[in-house]
Parts: structure tokens; sequence; C-alpha cells
């Protein structure tokens, strides 16, 4: 190798090693590379997967379509827009209204070429997810215009809402509890919503809780809510990391003590407990992470329980029935209560009292031993207690006479809208004391009333709210109580003599029950399985959730309801 | 020290680039130290690149999986936000994209997001603005990224990017996926993220290797020139060993140590050295016997010789009494006798010179005044030859340190020789000197020799042609003898010759015993053709 050609060699070495030196940085261009790192594809909980629009498809198929599409709430109802002109999928709100109907659909083509649906509306979940079942179906019609884009047919108006028949309404709509606060901010009161489940379901619960309760019970003042006024979701978002929900409410909250932060968060994770997937609750006000958090499975916690056995007067004896069969009797009360023989009777396992319906009235017995009438009037419906100790009398036939009596006799005057001419056949007053159900007949007809109870700064009941009026099965409506914080269960005797007993979700549908025998009165524990039913011929059934009904204890003359 | 910065300053880069392919050529050791730091640079190169490039590398794919896992978790955090949108209008909307954002500046450790609402999607009243961070703006998201992006929604694509981070523009990657809003369409999303600190930490990584390979450069530098010189050492011992024994001097060794292949050589170079030595002495014992033995033949001549030309001498005397054929005998004897004496004594001279037994008595003597002499003496032959000698001396009027006898019988010698092959024509002696040296020229006209004549010229018992008639009666020996007393004195003979245009001996003598001739007063060539 001669000189010059080892000078080439060299320098091109030389060349090699700074080109290889400029290679080994970090670069700053490259190709376009595909990552092995798996993305999260968007939440798709879809069940129905109804058709997009067909070309050339005629109004009234896509009409039909339409009213499919809105089985699939999913992206915003984004299926069903796709048959609406993109003026009208702007403007058109779903969640307006929700018709609930049997499935059986008129379609009216009319000469203007608009086509009007006419269907049989079983029940009605509005904008802010109450839902009201009718009582009879109602006639509904709904009218639809047409007009072309780009040579097919596109909706060009429609009534606001989307309309689902019971079935699909089942499957995609949930129910689920708001929960706000007695004026007290100690108890939880649910109020029941329908919202339809996607993604975004816990985003419509925020803001359904942050809208506030509905009317019926806003009106009467019977509950608060722990969130600033006007307080909204920073983003109109709760976003669910793992199984932590992220709220982010507006700064109107800022300026709440750590106190009434954690009664917020308690509502909210209250509210959103009817999520499974949700377990904690991060709360952040305007962007900034609250330190605390709350797990919804606590929500329950403040509502307060009773003895899960049943209280009853049996052999002239006044007891929790044990399973054994043994009254166990409380001290104090249980020999009092003895001397007399009440037709109906309550107590207050909080401050220890008992309420009897006698001949003469209502006699209030203490723990002290004393026994005092307390209602002299005539006729009167069953006593009953409330959370805070208040002895509630009226008269049947005087609804508007509705008294509260302290347990140490002080008297006054519930103000209510109860129809004046109806008959109070039953009442009851849920556990967190904020509400009241109570069965009025009027004109032969028996519908269940539930309205909010208003207070004043000492707890003491003023007035009963503006009522939530529900139907009750045609019959003999006997008893209505209170089996769970959403439910009220009425006991009907059908005119063939049988029993039904139906659980009313304040705010939702209505559950049937058929027990084997007939009733004539209820009472309940804490929940639906600790409802128990007596027959006329003394014997105490229990319900056991299969729809069995076992007989549990005889000669029970009455049933106490126990608050 | 200042001088010789001066040297080097003075050097230019062709002089300094020549020293050093001289230095190259004949220092085994620097070319030993020059090619083992190449290779070892090379090798270090190699390594060094090596060991940067998979640095770099591995500390880009560490921070690349870290961002796109990264980026993965902010795509999800913020699909998570836009899943749970209950937006229904602009500004709802706009204010859950705003919280998408949020979520994934929690959830990525990079500022540098962008969104852009996937082209070619129906318009959408609902649908929120596109944003960017002025990072990511310009040319940093290509359009192949975005029509990547955009083709596949389930995938997360990356891309090496330089970003606007700060003044200069700094490596980085952008990882782009999808997003869905619901109501609002697909969103591009894309992160970029800043790996200048990749880069400084490869810089720091890349300095100290180049650092370490320096000093491992140096060092090995330092070993190879301590190991060449190991080696370079005994080789340069036995060079100049081997040069003063081709010198003469049979009594140098190289020292014998160790049992390595050095020693190796040592030894059989030794061994070589002694049998060398010894067939040498014994070649000088049998050249002495030789001489000695001539000498000796020489001498014991003489005795007997001695005798026979006493008894010549009467018979020559007493030749007239005799008769013509007796007194011609008696005549032949007396000149063969003459003959022989001179043939012995120069043999005698000659073994002499042999046996390196010369003394010379050397005394201050111009030589051009010597030639003349000798001229004068020869003249009267020279007639007799009919020969005309003529003497030119521009130089040699100055007196050297010479054997005036030796000098005298070279010069006798050598216009003898020229008388008698001369032919009878003239004959030119010229004295010349220069600044070192001194020449006597002695030129004849006359038969010349051949070239291979001219190389055998100076050979013992040599005649130029034996059938000539000797008027000096030479004995032969006379240049052998006359290129000894030449060489005696440190001086020389040089003869050129041409055939039948005569020869020209030079004998050329230094000023001083001690002093190289240098350059020749007198070119023997002189006045011949080619």
């Amino acid at each position: 190798m001669n000189s010059r050609l080892r000078l080439v060699a060299g320098s091109m070495a030389v060349a090699g090693v700074l080109a290889l030196c400029a290679c080994s940085g970090i670069p700053t261009s490259g190709a376009v590379q595909r990552s092995d790192v798996t993305v999260e594809p968007p939440a798709a909980d879809i069940e129905f997967l109804p058709a997009s629009p067909v070309p050339g498809a005629s109004p009234e198929q896509i009409l039909r379509g339409f009213i499919d599409a809105a089985s699939s709430p999913q992206n915003d109802y984004a299926v069903a827009r796709e048959f609406l002109s993109p003026t009208l999928s702007t403007d058109w709100k779903p969640n307006a209204r929700v018709i609930v109907d049997g499935g059986s659909r008129d379609y009216v083509v009319t000469s203007d070429g608009t086509i009007t649906l006419v269907t049989q509306s079983q029940a009605v979940v509005d904008e802010r997810g109450d839902y009201s079942e009718r009582d009879t179906p109602d006639r509904v019609s709904l009218t639809y215009s047409f007009v072309q884009e780009n040579g097919e047919w596109r909706i060009a108006s429609a009534p606001e809402g989307v309309l689902l028949e019971r079935y699909t309404f089942d499957q995609i709509f949930g129910q689920h509890a708001l929960y706000f606060f007695d004026p007290t901010f100690t108890l939880l009161v649910p109020d029941v919503r329908y919202f339809p489940s996607r993604a975004s379901t816990p985003t419509r619960i925020m803001k359904a809780l942050l809208a506030g309760p509905s009317p019926w019970l806003a009106s009467s003042g019977a509950v608060v809510t722990a969130f600033p006024e006007d307080t909204q979701l920073v983003a109109e978002t709760v976003p669910i990391t793992g199984t932590s929900a992220s709220v982010d409410i507006t700064g109107n909250a800022l300026n709440s003590t750590l106190e009434q932060k954690r009664l917020m968060l308690r509502q909210a994770a209250a509210s959103l407990s009817s999520l499974s997937s949700i377990f904690t609750v991060q709360l952040s006000i305007a962007g900034v992470p609250q330190d605390i958090s709350a797990q919804s499975e606590d929500v329950q916690k403040g509502y307060p329980q009773v003895n899960a056995r049943p209280l009853v007067i049996a052999d002239t004896k006044f007891g929790y029935l044990a399973p054994s069969g043994v009254i166990e009797e409380i001290p104090e009360i249980s020999p009092v209560v003895s001397t007399f023989t009440p037709w109906s009777a309550a107590y207050s396992d909080v401050h220890n009292a008992a309420a009897l319906n006698v001949d003469e009235g209502v006699m209030l017995v203490r723990s002290t031993g004393s026994a005092t009438l307390i209602d002299a009037r005539s006729d009167l419906a069953p006593a009953v207690f409330d959370y805070y100790g208040f002895v509630w009398s009226v008269p049947r036939d005087k609804p508007r006479d509705l008294l509260a009596t302290t347990t140490s006799g002080v008297k006054r005057l519930v103000e209510n809208v109860w129809p004046a001419d109806g008959r109070v056949v039953a009442m009851s007053i849920s556990r967190d004391g904020a509400r009241i159900a109570a069965l009025l007949e009027t004109g032969g007809v028996t519908k269940l009333l539930v309205s909010g109870i208003s207070r004043d700064g000492q707890n003491g009941p003023v007035a009963v709210g503006e009522p939530l009026i529900l139907s009750v099965k045609s019959g003999n409506s006997t008893s209505a109580v209170w089996v769970d914080p959403l439910t009220v269960g009425v006991l009907t005797t059908l005119g063939d003599g049988r029993s039904a007993l139906s659980l009313n979700t304040i705010g939702g549908g209505v559950r049937p029950i058929t027990p084997s025998s007939s009733g004539v009165s209820l009472s309940a524990g804490n929940s639906v399985s600790e409802v128990y039913m007596r027959s006329a011929e003394n014997e105490l059934f229990s319900y056991r959730g299969s729809g069995t009904w076992p007989m549990v204890a005889r000669n029970v003359q009455v049933q106490v309801q126990v608050q | 020290m200042n001088q010789l910065w001066q040297r080097l300053l003075a050097t230019t880069p062709a002089q300094a680039w020549a020293g050093l392919v001289r230095f190259w050529r004949r220092s085994l050791q620097f070319r030993t130290v020059l090619i083992s730091l190449g290779l070892t640079t090379l090798a270090i190169i190699s390594v060094g690149i090596y060991m940067s490039v998979s640095i770099s590398n591995d500390l880009f794919s560490s921070r690349l999986t870290q961002v796109l896992n990264e980026s993965q978790r902010a795509q999800a955090a913020a699909q998570r936000v836009l899943d749970t949108s209950e937006a229904t209008d602009r500004i709802g909307a706009q204010s859950v994209m705003n919280a998408a954002r949020i979520a994934i500046r929690d959830a990525t450790s990079s500022p540098y997001i962008a969104v852009f609402r996937v082209p070619g999607q129906d318009s959408s009243v609902l649908a929120p603005q596109d944003f960017s961070s002025p990072e990511l703006t310009g040319d940093v998201i290509t359009t192949t990224l975005r029509s990547d992006v955009q083709t596949d929604s389930s995938a997360q694509f990356w891309q090496s990017v330089a970003l606007n981070a700060s003044a200069n523009r700094v490596p980085g990657v952008v990882v782009g996926s999808q997003l869905s809003l619901p109501g609002g369409g697909n969103y591009e999303l894309y992160i970029g993220y800043d790996f200048s600190q990749a880069e400084s930490t490869l810089a720091f990584v890349q300095s100290v290797l180049w650092f370490a390979g320096v000093v491992l450069l140096v060092l090995s530098g330092m070993v190879a020139f301590f190991v060449a010189r190991l080696l370079v050492r005994p080789i340069q011992v036995a060079a100049e060993t081997s040069e003063r024994l081709s010198q003469g001097d049979l009594d140098v060794r190289i020292p014998e140590t160790g049992e390595d292949v050095m020693s190796t050589l040592s030894r059989s170079f030794n061994s070589m050295a002694n049998s060398m030595q010894r067939q040498l002495t014994e070649l000088a014992d049998l050249s002495s016997i030789q001489q000695r033995f001539v000498a000796d033949v020489s001498h014991e001549l003489r005795t007997p010789l001695t005798t026979i030309r006493l008894a010549s001498d009467h018979l020559y005397r007493h030749r007239e009494e005799l008769t013509r054929d007796n007194r011609r005998s008696a005549e032949l004897l007396q000149a063969q006798l003459d003959r022989f004496e001179s043939l012995l004594s120069d043999l005698l001279e000659i073994s002499r010179y042999d046996a390196r037994t010369i003394e010379l008595e050397t005394e201050p003597t111009n030589v051009a005044v010597l030639a003349s002499d000798v001229v004068g003496l020869m003249m009267s032959l020279a007639v007799e030859n009919k020969c005309e000698i003529t003497v030119a001396s521009p130089g040699g009027h100055f007196d050297i340190e010479v054997d005036p006898r030796r000098i005298r019988r070279v010069l006798i010698n050598l216009i003898g020789n020229a008388i008698e092959h001369g032919a009878g024509s003239a004959i030119d002696v010229r004295i010349d000197s220069s600044p070192t040296a001194v020449a006597v020229s002695v030129r004849d006209y006359g038969h010349g020799m051949t070239p291979e004549q001219v190389t055998q010229v100076f050979g013992r018992f040599w005649r130029a042609d034996s059938a000539r008639k000797r008027t000096i009666g030479g004995t032969g020996l006379g240049l052998a003898i006359s290129l000894e007393d030449a060489r005696v004195h440190g001086g020389r003979i040089d003869v050129w010759a041409q055939e039948n245009a005569g020869a020209n001996f030079v004998l050329t003598l230094p000023r001083k015993s001690d002093v190289e001739i240098g350059e020749l007063p007198i070119d023997p060539r002189e006045g011949f053709d080619s």
C-alpha cells in the first residue's frame, strides 16, 4: 500500500468516525413510528346497536329508525342524531323528556308530509330525571316533519325527548337516588331519578344533584343541599379513574368550611353510590383538589336503623318477637302498654315512648311509666312517631287537622294541603323524618300522598308540603309503611279478597308483590326483607325476598310501627 | 532552549514533514510507537463509538418507553374525562375539553400539549376549538404523523422532532393518539416531550468517554515507547557490534543475558564472530609465515650472491683476457647479477611492506623540487631513448612531511616506466596541488595499455609486454613497491591509459598524513579523449 492510498484510507476512516459520532446523539428527526403501548379506547358499554340511516330511506323509515335509535344514548344519542337534519341535530334535546310506552305505535302520514306517531304513554321521565307513572295509559301524539338533505330524507322537526318502550326503558335507564340532607345536615334523604345508563351517567347524577331536589321535596324545605347556590360542575364531566370519581365544582364552594365540604362530599358520594363502578369520590373546587374523600359504602350509615325484629302486641304482651317466638318485652313501657288494649300502636325507639290508639284517642306511654291521653279526638287514624319524637295524629275525616304532639304533651298543628274531603287511612313517616306518606281516600279512590315535612329550628314540624301523588291498586288499601328510605309499601285488599302488596319507589316505579294470604296490616324494619304482614286471623307473616311468606307468629293483635 | 525554539519556528512545514519522514525511516522505535498509537486510536475510537451509540440508544429508548407510557396515561385520563361528558353546548364542550387538558397536564410531565379535531368529520356546533402549546406549533407536528394518527384511532404514534422549547431547538419526541368527545367528534392529541436531559447526559458520557480515550491513548503510547525501547535496544547493540566487527575490531562481542530470542541472537552472533576471528588469525599467521619465508629466502640468498658477485667482478675485470665467447659470458653474468641484486633488494623491500616493518624517515620535502631533481637524473636515460621530458609545476612549491627517498624512488620508477614504454614520445611531468594534496603526474604518449592491462598494472611481476626490451632492467616489482610507498604516506597512485595513446600515472600525496586527500589536484584522465 503506498502512502497515497494510506492517506485516502485514513481520511475515509476519519470521515466515518465523524459520521458515526454525529449518529450517536439524540435524534431531532425521524420516521413516524407506531408504539407498542395500547391506547384506551373510548368507553363503550353499548348494549343496543341501532342502525344508521340507509340511503334512499323513506320518511317513515327514517322516523322508525330514529325512534329505534333512541335505545342508544351513547355519545349523546349519536346514532339518533344521524336521522336528523343538521339544524335539528344541533337543537334536539333528547334528555328533555322520555316517554315510556307499550311499544304499539301508529304512524299517521298526513297530507303535508308530516308523520304523526300515536302511542299510549305509560310513564314519563322529565328533564330532571323525575319519573312519573300514569294511572292509565295516556294517549300521546308526536308529530314529525321531514326535509331532504343531499337527496336523503331527514327529520326537520321533532318533539323534544325520546320515545322508548317499557322493555327498552328498563334496559337502558337506571334508577339513581340523589341524596340531600335533612335540615339538620345529619341525615341523608334520597330523591330518586332515572337516567340513561352510559359512560356519562356520573356526570348526569352530579348535575342533577347540584340542580337540587325534586319540587315536592324542595317546596316544603324538607331537604337541603350542602352545595352553595348556583354551584355547578366546572366542566360537564365526572371522570372515573379506576374506581374513583373526580367531582370538580365551581368556586362558590371555595369559602365553605371544611365541615361543609365534607357534607358536600357526603352528598356526592351517596348520590354516586348507585354506580357500581365508583367506590371513592374525590372532590375538587375550581380545579383545586380538596384533601377529603369519601367512600360510597359509608353513605347509608347515617340513616336511622331500627330493631330488625318485629315489635308486636301478642297475647296482650308488648315486645319484640324473637325468632324463638318469645316476646321480649321493653322494660318500663311494656307493663304499661299491657294495661291497655290498643287497636294500633307506634313506638319510638329513640325516645323510648309508645303511642297507642285506644278507643278514647291516642295514649302516650313514656318510659317513666306514665300514660297520657294526648289526643282525645274521635275517629283518629293510627298515630305514628317521627324521628324527633313527635306523635302524629289526625282524625280520619279531617285530614287538615293534623296534630303533632311532643312526648311532653305539647301539641302543634301541622299544616297540610291534603284534600280536605279525603279520609286518612294510614300515615307513615320516613325514618329520616323528612317525608310523610299518607294513604288518603277521596271519593272512593285511594291515593298515596308523599310530601316533605318542613320543620322549625327545633325540628318541630310546621307543615307538610305539596304532595307527590301516587296511585295505588284499586281495592281496600289498609296500610302504608316506609319499607326502606326509597320505598313505601302499600297493602291493599283486592276485590276478590286477596291482598296485594305494592312497593312504591318514591319518584320511581312500583313493584307489586302478591302475598300468599290476605293481610290487614303491615310493618317494616329497615329493608324489604324485614316486611311483616298480619292477617285477619292474627297470624304474622314475614316476607322473604323469594316471594314466600312464612308465618312467624300467631295471636299477634297489633303490629307496632317502630320509629 | 531558545535556540531550539527559534529553530522550530524557523522550520517550514515541509521541512518538518521531511524531518518526520526521515525520522520514520530511520527510527524503528519511532515507527513502532507511531504504528501502535495509530492502531490504539483506531481501537479506542471503535470502542468509543460503539459505547456512545449503544448508550445513546439506551438513553433514548428508556426515555421513549417512559414517555410512551406517560402519554398513554394522559390519553386515558383525557378520554375518561371526555367519556363522562354531558356537555350539550359549545361552552360546556369547551369546558369539558379544558378539563381534559388539565387531566392530560396532571397525567404527564410535559407541558407541551396540542389537540386538533380530526379533519373530515361532520361539523358540530359542539366541537371545541383546537389548541396547541407554542412549542408544538410550526412544523413540529409533521403531516405524516398527523395522517398516521388520523387513520388509526386505536394506536399511538411517535416521531423524533426538534422542539421549539427554548431559544434553540432541542431534541424531543411527539407522541400522537386520538381522543373521542361524545357529540363533538374525534380529536388528535399530541404531547411533546423534551429529550434535552437525555442529550446532556449523553454529552457528559461522551465527554467522559473521549477523555478516557485520550488518557488511554497517551498511556498506550508510553507503553509502546517502553516496549519498543526494550526490543530495539538489543537490536541496536547487535547492529553497533556488527559495525565494529566489520571495521576489524574482532574482539567485540554482544553481552549474553537471559534465555530469550535476543540472547540466542547474541550467542549466534558471538559464535560467528569467534569463528571469524579464529579463521582470520589463522590466515594472518599463514601470511606472516609466507612473508618471513620470502624475507628469509631473500636474505639467505645474499650471502652466496656476495661471493658470486666477488667472483663475477673478478671475471669481469679480467674479461679482456678471456676469449670472445668467455668474455661474452662474463659480461652476461655481471648484468644478470646486477639484475638479481636489485630483484633481491626489491623482494626484501616488498617483504618489509608485507611484514609492515617499514619505518618512514620523514623530513620536510618540496615535491616540485624533488620531481625536477628526478627529471634531471633521468635526463641522460631519456636522451638515450630519444625522449624529451618537459616539466610543468603550477603548484606543489611547498614542503610536506614525506620520506624523500621513497618518493624519489616512486618518481624514478614512474618516469623510468614512461621512458621505457613511451616509445620515444614526449614525456610530460606536471606537479600541482590542491588545498589538501600535492600531485605529480607522469604522462607519456607511447603504446598505452588496454583497460584490462590497467587493472593489472600494479600486480607483482607483471609486465606490459615481455617481448619488449628492458632498458632500465626493472624487476617487475617497481609499481607494486611504488604503490606501497604512496600508500604508506597516505597517498595513492592513479592510472589512466589508452591503447596507442599513452598512459598517465598520477602520484597524489596528502599535505598532512592525517588529512583526507579529497578532490584530486590532477585528474589522471586529463588529456585523453572520452
